[in-house]
């Protein structure tokens, strides 16, 4: 008789036990969920497209955590997920031919200064993980102004690009214009890069950087993250989705927001299952690098933020000057009615 | 003796006729030889210049190594043991779905508007502009629109395969309808033949030839055509799986799709090859022992 409540306390003290890591995650940052336990749901069965920026890798998992794990399904949604290359995905989402999309600030910037009524539900991954990297041995880079002089293979936008660049090297004291623009459009640049044919590239380094350390390559990156008192912070990717979705179906808005939450939180605190789903999904894509890209994403995905998804208003005002000042948009855009966080799960205090 | 009589009629003065016509046919003559001349030397010149750029470039690169970028053959049936029951199951069907649907289209508005404009010289006039302007639409420039249009399903993809697959079709029918022999034509009609039994008896065999030559060509671009249409967007197919690949850095699974791409457009040629020869030989009866016809097998 005495055994039955001393496994009791035993039991209770390892379940403590078990709980105390997953207790203390969510003490030293704050809940990703912003403390919520029940989450929105669709007042009707509805049927949604989202449609990705790209083909699917990391900056998508929780979407593919969320409709593996059910939270889709609990929220009331049937989604089907659409992957893109030759389509603009505010066009899209905008045109209601998709409700959803991945999209990045940039690009909804110029959607927003071109009349197109998007809104931004949430900053998939916090602050910006790209960087200009080039090959260790060839071209170090140590700070900004060691991109001087390099040949950089853009990718088509080279307003952006070259404001971006000139920035750096201007904070840095070095003399902007030295950095020759040559398209190299998507193209992988690893392998250019190894054969000379420029030196400098921009990449989300979560992909792309990560994929160059699983094949050892040794590459030196300017991470835009480092200098966010020199190039104002951008949330890239974004969750969006159409004005004309938030006035007329909220609910499926908040539902779909919320399952999308979960999913990115799974990522967050579980990376090798959250790629796991995402390699069963995806099988066409590398497992090793989506692993490996996961782990270093997940960290990444809400990173200080008081919640997951949780964007500012700084940042948002701030990247839209930033376009301003370097001459690529005529006037700034409406920042209070680009994005919204009333959508995310659970509250956080007033920023 | 009858050249002689029309010359006599064409220019007053019977004695200086002859030599100012031969006048006349010198100058055409030097005309001509100046202006093919010219554009000879114009194409020699635009050659000459790019194929020296391309070995002044190709000799510029320092390490031409093609090592990372392309894979070994053992690295490609890898990656087919690895994605075989993928591909077979998902991918490769549903592409060849894409291409026939499409091919098959294309094969009956290719003939149609053929027929349209070998009917009336006022429909050629119109359409034919019609026919090169749709070859010069890039794809990213109406894909939206052919979202808005299908959504997400197949129609997209087959649309694609129909913009690609009809011109060479249509271009090619439309040939082979105006080289019907006229006085072919005219015999029949002088028996009492109808203009849609003249049509059928002797117009339409005479462009058969013509037509499989069109159809062949579109066969070689069909699958290529339901890829690009799967670039639009798609969730299967093997533009899904070489996009997938190619942007995971996985260069053997691209490789893969690449040949397996290049396999059905072969396996499409070959039947159209063979629809040709069983075609053609029911309609050259009189050739039957020797009718190879022009397929390449």
């Amino acid at each position: 008789m005495r055994l039955k409540p001393l496994l009791t306390l035993l039991i209770a003290a390892w379940l403590a036990a078990a709980s105390a890591p997953a207790l203390a995650q969510d003490g030293s940052e704050a809940d990703p969920l912003g403390g919520a336990t029940e989450f929105a749901r669709a007042e009707a069965r509805s049927s949604v497209t989202l449609i990705l920026d790209w083909t699917p890798n990391t900056n998508h998992t929780g979407f593919y955590v969320a409709q593996a794990l059910g939270y889709y399904d609990e929220a009331n949604l049937d989604v089907a997920i659409q992957e893109p290359t030759d389509l603009m995905v505010e066009t899209v989402v905008v045109t209601g031919a998709a409700q959803f999309g991945v999209g990045f600030q940039e690009f909804a910037t110029y959607a927003l200064a071109d009349g197109q009524p998007i809104v931004s539900l949430a900053a998939i991954i916090q602050h910006n993980t790209s960087g200009f990297v080039a090959l260790a041995e060839d071209d170090p880079l140590a700070r900004p102004a060691d991109m001087g002089g390099l040949r950089y293979g853009g990718f088509g936008q080279p307003d952006l690009e070259n404001a971006v660049l000139n920035t750096l090297l201007e904070c840095d004291g070095a003399e902007p214009g030295t950095i020759e623009y040559i398209d190299v459009g998507y193209a992988d640049p690893i392998p250019l890069m190894q054969r000379d044919r420029f030196d400098l590239a921009w990449m989300y380094y979560g992909w792309t950087g990560v994929d160059a350390e699983l094949r050892g390559v040794e590459l030196d990156a300017i991470m835009l993250m480092d200098y966010l008192d020199c190039v104002p912070d951008y949330y890239t990717p974004i969750l969006i989705t159409s004005q004309d979705m938030v006035e007329t179906q909220p609910d499926v808005v908040a539902a779909f927001t919320q399952a999308t939450a979960r999913g990115f939180v799974y990522a967050i605190q579980n990376p090798a299952e959250a790629a796991q789903i995402l390699s069963e999904a995806v099988p066409e894509i590398d497992p090793e690098l989506v692993r490996a890209s996961a782990e270093w994403l997940a960290p990444q995905y809400q990173a200080d933020a008081p919640r997951w998804g949780q964007q500012s208003l700084e940042v948002w005002q701030g990247f839209s000057d930033f376009l301003v000042e370097n001459g690529i948009l005529a006037e700034g855009i409406d920042v209070e009615a680009a994005f919204t966080n009333d959508f995310l799960p659970g509250t956080v205090e007033e920023q | 003796m009858a050249t002689g009589e029309r010359t006599d009629r064409a220019t007053p003065g019977a004695s200086a006729a002859p030599f100012r016509s031969w006048m006349a046919r010198l100058g055409q003559d030097v005309a001509r030889i100046v202006v093919l001349g010219a554009v000879a030397a114009l194409m020699l010149a635009f050659f000459a210049s790019g194929v020296y750029q391309l070995v002044a470039e190709a000799r510029a690169v320092e390490n031409l190594s093609f090592e990372d970028i392309l894979p070994s053959p053992g690295d490609i049936l890898d990656a087919w043991r690895t994605h075989q029951d993928l591909l077979l199951d998902r991918h490769i069907p549903e592409t060849l779905w894409e291409t026939v649907a499409g091919l098959s289209m294309a094969v009956v508005l290719g003939v149609a508007i053929a027929a349209l404009m070998d009917f009336s010289p006022l429909l050629r006039w119109i359409l034919y502009p019609v026919l090169v302007v749709s070859q010069t639409i890039p794809i990213f420039a109406i894909a939206i629109l052919l979202i808005l249009v299908f959504g997400f399903g197949s129609g997209p993809k087959i649309t694609v395969v129909v913009l690609f697959c009809f011109f060479p079709i249509a271009l090619n029918t439309f040939g082979g309808l105006q080289s019907a022999d006229p006085e072919l034509v005219s015999l029949l009609r002088a028996m009492g033949a109808s203009s849609r039994q003249a049509w059928m008896k002797v117009r339409l065999p005479a462009a058969m030839p013509s037509f499989f030559g069109g159809l062949r060509i579109a066969a070689t671009y069909s699958v290529v055509g339901a890829i690009f249409g799967e670039y639009i967007t798609a969730q299967h197919g093997l533009g899904v799986f070489l996009k997938r690949s190619y942007s995971s850095f996985r260069l053997d699974q691209a490789y893969l799709a690449i040949i397996l791409t290049a396999l059905l457009s072969l396996l499409l040629v070959l039947l159209v090859n063979l629809v040709e020869r069983l075609a053609l030989r029911w309609y050259y009866t009189s050739q039957r022992s020797d009718w190879r016809g022009p397929g390449i097998y």
